[in-house]
């Protein structure tokens, strides 16, 4: 009768307890600040409050994590969603945790938060002491004064979800990541008024840079509400468009990047679904009379890249693989030509690269 | 002999103890006797006793599961959405079974346990395995009631129940019987503002939740007509209607989120035993469910209603040699309500087989199942149970099966997002326990002890950044053990329950009142229930290059779960302390970054009193006692120490 009992207790007592539960500690460090390096804002999953920056050491190719928390001993928030370097400090918009905060490049130590602003996406310091913020869901941008880091007035816009903006000559040209609206504004910073909507081809302008002419691209479209991308060439000098460059109804491009001597172009084509040949990322030259008919580097099967980041010094190129924003990022280092250098793990939903040049 | 007559008395005390209210009869009007044999179960199953369900009558179903059971149950904030977690499984891997029909909503897959009042349902059991009962790929919740009964019978039960995170809940009961006809009739209100004060550790301040607040309305009612004695007509209704705000995480700074959910349910079901060797069921449903979110802030406001209507055909045959065949006709049709061409259309059929006594003291039970559907191709799945009465006291059973799990309706055409090509799920299983049940003058001793090995292939995984798709990207591996443990020990010398040794059949008993008897069981016992859960459900492969998942746990599934439950009850007085312990849950898929272990302390009181035809029941609940500080889920603070009470009356 004790037999049947003891062997089914030695087996509860083997079997009961195979895995240790307590996960491995985890030990971040600070990287140093005299090296030259990128800061990956990592976005993190939506709704699980664990956005993070990292910085990616260029000189002795070793990854730093979790930044914010180590120094700070607290959490960054919810999507962080960008980093700026304004007057030596990151300016870091945590979009669902609508708030803007402000870190020490050197030590990560939070100086201050800002909190009147709802769900930031882009900071852009537009003058010495002035700053404009774009947001989702309301039709207006927000002025920041970087000297007492306090939101001062707001401008607003024809459409809600302002995106990214871009300033040269006392100008601030701002897209509209609204699927109803088919314009750009142009803003004049000094008194923070729109003095012009420029039409485009094509709905919802998400990014925008500026060529070695001058010359203004325009990315606009929104896949899954049927908003066809263009990509749009306009001189902001005779305000004219010069070109306009339709993709395919399938093509998801984003993340518009241009190198250090702007006459390159490069974006992000993504597929979620990860098994299209149009997905990776796509290059091309700014005097190009047809968009790139397949990608210079190819994403892995099953994944996408997320953040795009080109090294002015080297000209390698930085994409980030999120992973569907369920574990950490993997990022690449390629060379110009295309060739894989390195491979790095970053925090969840690496997003974009900042250089700390 | 003598095992069958231990399972006899062991299935018997629980029956009784499940109707403790209204034990102690004098009067039997009427006996059913069931097709059941008195077999051990050939997996891991657990019916919730009523002594324990008593305390929940104003609760809801995740409350129960949370304590008393080995589920894990995943909990998006107080009044929020709850899911389960069996054996490492994902939510839309179990089922909830409402008379034998699944009601997982057919769009997302799941059952929302917040929204499930315990007081509906006389039986509520956990089948955690792979029986041939069970036609989730991971395990299931039973959800049923007593038979009807055909006798002249009226009985007005109303409660009232007030936690006080200021939340209330009323409810009432009416069950009226003749010869002929048999109706039961269950409302049940709650208005809830799950008010409580916390430390928010993200803004390093005492918060209080706010904008918090659900109100819910559920009818239940269960009409059946005898239309002679071998044939019931029944026709079951349950509708819901709730309304919740969705309370901000600890890192938002407010929230205006809300959400509607409206479910009529409703089964038609005709039972026919026509000969003693034949009888067979039919079931005809239409469920509809309508769900609604809006946060104003960001002006997002989407609705999506889905219908599903499930039909069933079973024919039993009951051979000699206490051999039994069942053939089942399946049919399903579900569709996103004004998307008539976003619908999954199957039908199927089942055989099973099952004999008492293949060997000298073995059982086996085996089913074979083919589905075929307009979206995918389903594989031919198969169960086969061996039950080995091995010992007086120690039942040795193993079940090797398969299974699938079809893609929702929200994973092929979710827009945007779905994911067309999607293939099902499929499982390979294999489990094998030991159940020991023994019986000395006073004391009492159940264990059941289980290891279960599980691989799943194209395990879907919603996969994406600001649009999520659904893809069958992991193969993940399921195994562990799972111990359920329940001692008792009758304080008075005398035996209670003692039935005729000869007795062999699983009887259920329906009892009428005639007279005031006393309807206070008269029982002083101490009990001890042990719940151990040990899994591992790890990824083994990906299709994503470079998958920090491999060999991880899967997201939210605790390796560890343990629950320990003392008791006393002494006549009209029943006392006792839960304790639980859950151990580490991971957020992400690569194990970087989790939630930390805790422990709850729970304490129960409850207390009847009869007056003539009356029953006065109050019950006191201390709900984490020790003000133990978690999360369920990442950012969702749970409350602290919070007290529930309730009063229910009742008149025959």
């Amino acid at each position: 009768m004790n037999r049947p009992i003891l062997l089914l207790l030695s087996l509860f007592v083997n079997l009961s307890a195979c895995v240790k539960d307590r996960p491995n500690p985890d030990l971040h460090s600070l990287p140093s600040s005299k090296h030259r390096g990128i800061i990956i804002s990592n976005e993190g999953s939506y709704g699980n409050n664990n956005g993070e920056l990292s910085f990616l050491d260029i000189d002795s190719n070793a990854i730093f994590n979790q930044l914010y928390f180590t120094s700070n001993a607290k959490q960054l928030g919810d999507v962080v969603q960008s980093i700026s370097r304004i007057n030596n400090l990151y300016y870091v918009a945590v979009n669902n945790s609508n708030k803007i905060v402000v870190i020490d490049p050197t030590t990560y130590k939070e100086i201050t938060t800002i909190t009147s602003i709802t769900s930031p996406r882009y900071i852009t310091q537009v003058s010495a002491n002035k700053a404009y913020v774009s947001c989702l869901y309301s039709p207006r941008i927000y002025v920041l004064d970087i000297t007492s880091n306090k939101i001062t007035s707001t401008i607003q816009v024809d459409f809600p979800n302002t995106e990214r903006m871009i300033c040269q000559n006392g100008l601030c040209y701002v897209t509209n990541w609204d699927t109803a609206s088919n314009i750009i504004y142009q803003i004049n910073t000094s008194n923070d008024r729109i003095e012009h909507r420029i039409p485009i081809n094509g709905r919802a302008s998400h990014d925008i840079v500026s060529d070695k002419n001058a010359m203004l691209w325009i990315l606009s479209g929104n896949k899954y509400k049927n908003k066809s991308s263009y990509l749009t060439q306009y001189n902001p000098l005779t305000k004219q468009i010069i070109q306009t460059f339709p993709f395919a109804a399938a093509h998801d491009p984003f993340r518009l990047t241009i190198n250090q001597h702007k006459d390159t172009l490069y974006f992000i084509n993504v597929d979620y679904n990860g098994t299209s040949s149009s997905n990776g990322l796509y290059r091309m030259s700014i005097s190009n009379m047809t968009l790139p008919p397949s990608p210079f580097i190819q994403a892995p099967i099953n994944s996408y890249f997320w953040a795009l980041g080109i090294d002015s010094v080297t000209q390698h190129i930085y994409l980030s693989d999120p992973k569907g924003f369920t574990q950490q990022s993997t990022i690449y280092e390629y060379s110009s030509t295309g060739e894989l250098m390195h491979q790095f793990t970053a925090g969840i939903g690496a997003n974009s690269f900042l250089f700390n040049e | 002999m003598k095992e069958v007559i231990i399972i006899v008395f062991f299935v018997l005390s629980s029956i009784l103890q499940c109707d403790a209210q209204h034990a102690k009869r004098d009067t039997i009007n009427e006996v059913v006797v069931t097709d059941k044999k008195v077999v051990a179960q050939p997996a891991s199953s657990q019916q919730i006793q009523s002594s324990i369900s008593q305390y929940y009558q104003q609760a809801s179903l995740q409350h129960l599961l949370q304590l008393h059971t080995n589920v894990f149950v995943k909990n998006y904030g107080i009044g929020s959405l709850s899911t389960i977690s069996i054996r490492g499984s994902s939510a839309a891997q179990t089922q909830v079974l409402w008379h034998g029909v699944n009601i997982n909503n057919a769009m997302t897959g799941l059952s929302d346990f917040s929204a499930i009042p315990v007081s509906f349902f006389d039986k509520i059991s956990i089948d955690y395995g792979s029986a041939s009962s069970n036609p989730a790929m991971s395990g299931c919740i039973q959800l049923s009631n007593d038979k009807p009964s055909f006798y002249k019978h009226k009985k007005i039960q109303a409660a009232f129940g007030y936690e006080n995170l200021k939340n209330y809940t009323a409810s009432i009961g009416i069950a009226t019987s003749n010869r002929l006809l048999s109706n039961r009739l269950r409302v049940n209100i709650s208005k809830a503002k799950n008010e409580f004060t916390f430390f928010n550790t993200d803004k390093q301040q005492t918060d209080t939740l706010t904008h918090a607040q659900s109100n819910q309305i559920s009818l239940m009612n269960d009409l059946s007509l005898k239309i002679n004695n071998g044939f019931i007509l029944s026709w079951h209704v349950w509708a819901q209607h709730q309304q919740r705000e969705i309370p901000p995480a600890i890192f938002e700074v407010s929230s205006v989120k809300m959400e509607t959910t409206t479910a009529y349910r409703t089964l038609v079901k005709l039972e026919q035993h026509p000969y003693q060797s034949y009888f067979s069921t039919t079931t005809l449903g239409v469920f509809y469910e309508q769900y609604a979110y809006d946060d104003s802030l960001i002006q997002l406001r989407s609705q999506a209603s889905v219908t599903n209507i499930p039909f069933i055909e079973q024919f039993n045959l009951i051979l000699p040699r206490r051999q039994k065949v069942s053939l089942q006709l399946i049919a399903n049709r579900s569709f996103l309500t004004g998307h008539t061409n976003y619908s999954l259309n199957k039908a199927g059929i089942i055989a099973s087989y099952s004999v008492d006594q293949l060997l000298k003291h073995i059982n086996l039970q085996t089913s074979i199942e083919k589905e075929v559907t307009d979206v995918f191709q389903v594989p031919l799945i198969a169960n086969v149970s061996l039950n080995w009465e091995a010992w007086h006291f120690i039942k040795p059973y193993v079940t090797v099966s398969s299974h699938y799990r079809m893609p929702t309706l929200n994973e092929l055409y979710y827009n945007p997002g779905g994911n067309i090509k999607l293939k099902p799920e499929t499982s390979k299983n294999l489990e094998g326990g030991f159940q020991l049940n023994k019986k000395w003058q006073t004391q009492t001793l159940h264990t059941d002890l289980t290891l279960f090995n599980r691989k799943v292939n194209n395990w879907i995984a919603w996969y994406g950044a600001s649009i999520l798709t659904p893809h069958n990207i992991q193969h993940v591996w399921s195994r562990g053990l799972e111990f359920i443990g329940h001692y008792d020990i009758n304080l008075a010398s005398r035996r209670q329950n003692d039935y005729p040794k000869d007795s062999i059949m699983m009887i259920e008993v329906c009892i009428a009142k005639k007279s005031a008897a006393n309807r206070i069981e008269k029982k002083r016992t101490v009990s001890c229930d042990i719940l151990y859960a040990y899994t591992l459900s790890t990824t083994e492969e990906s299709a994503i290059r470079n998958d920090y998942s491999i060999g991880k746990q899967i997201p939210y599934v605790p390796r560890y779960q343990l629950k320990g439950n003392i008791g006393l009850k002494w006549d009209q007085f029943e006392l006792s302390y839960v304790h639980t312990y859950t151990g580490y849950r991971f957020i992400t898929s690569d194990e970087s970054q989790y939630l930390k272990p805790y422990g709850t302390g729970n304490a129960f009181a409850s207390y009847k009193y009869q007056i003539n035809t009356n029953l006065l029941h109050a019950t006191l609940r201390f709900n984490n006692l020790w003000n133990a500080r978690y999360e369920s889920i990442a950012g969702r603070i749970m409350p602290g120490r919070n007290i529930s009470i309730g009063i229910m009356w009742e008149m025959q």
